[in-house]
């Protein structure tokens, strides 16, 4: 394996994970809702994915409620959102390499 | 298991959904336009029907007069923001998009602040025999309102809150030309705002 490829972490092989990482990067907090419409998801295909991330200690979850409806926002933590530059950092360096090459 | 093989693809990803979950995008040029349009009818009536014609800051009017100059403000203001409101859920359906999401609490929340900080100012200014300074502090809390809006929403409103501060000043600095500021920025300003955003959509 190419050692830049070594640097993409796991948990972001997954499209749908760095879906929501990306939106939950640009937002303080975004909702399920809000989530499942922009990544075009069913609930149960969202909710895995997000149980995973916040196994890994990326993700942090609130529930509340709005009236009598219960809402759920997740946020980025702090681990998340330095798994997530690096991420990108990876990405960048690939292509930079793929430029180069 | 399938590794990434298209970094630039991913990276281009990444980037549309930070924006687009970021930005409110439920906006029409129509609501610039009608704005801009009950603004001016308001300014023009204020004018030439109640002579509210201020020299400097301290400007007072008999109680009736202050009551119809705050009436006709309210004249401009309800419809405005109705219409507005009207168009920005008609556009969220058309995008497929709730229209009370996240992005909206936080744009709405964010002016509701300046704006009703602006409105008591404008109450007290008026009860206080300072009606020459009413239109350069609507114009200029406005400004601060759309700033702030400016963060989750399209660059122009950034130019539009940079119009407004504009007028706000000229507004303040010479109170005999306040309501012609005023009628330029909330009027014009908007006009030129909505019809600018109606053509590039035209296109």
């Amino acid at each position: 394996m190419r050692p830049a490829l070594d640097q993409l972490h796991k948990a972001f092989e997954s499209r749908i994970r760095l879906g929501i990482m990306s939106m939950l990067a640009a937002n303080e907090s975004v909702d399920f809702t809000s989530l499942k419409l922009h990544l075009d998801l069913t609930d149960g295909n969202l909710a895995s994915h997000l149980k995973a991330l916040e196994k890994e200690g990326f993700i942090q979850v609130e529930k509340t409620f709005v009236g009598r409806k219960p809402n759920t926002e997740y946020r980025i933590t702090y681990e998340g959102r330095s798994a997530f530059d690096h991420h990108l950092q990876a990405l960048e360096s690939l292509i930079k390499k793929h430029i180069q090459t | 298991m399938k590794t990434h093989t298209d970094p630039v693809r991913d990276l281009a990803e990444i980037r549309s959904l930070m924006e687009r979950s970021s930005t409110f995008r439920a906006l029409s040029g129509w609501q610039g336009v009608l704005a801009g349009a009950f603004a001016s009818v308001g300014a023009g009536f204020a004018a030439w029907g109640l002579e509210f014609a201020p020299q400097a800051w301290a400007y007072a009017l008999p109680a009736e007069a202050v009551r119809a100059l705050g009436l006709t403000a309210l004249a401009v203001l309800v419809p405005a923001a109705v219409t507005a409101l009207a168009f920005s859920r008609r556009k969220a359906a058309e995008l497929g998009e709730p229209a009370w999401n996240p992005t909206t609490r936080r744009l709405l929340a964010g002016m509701a602040v300046p704006m009703a900080s602006g409105g008591l100012l404008c109450v007290l200014g008026a009860v206080n025999g300072l009606l020459g300074l009413i239109p350069a502090l609507m114009l200029l809390f406005y400004a601060s309102a759309l700033f702030h809006a400016a963060r989750f929403t399209i660059p122009a409103v950034r130019t539009l809150a940079y119009v407004q501060t504009a007028f706000g000043w000229a507004a303040a600095l010479f109170p005999e030309y306040g309501l012609l500021c005023w009628a330029l920025g909330f009027g014009a300003g908007h006009l030129v705002y909505g019809i600018t955003f109606l053509m590039r959509e035209a296109r």
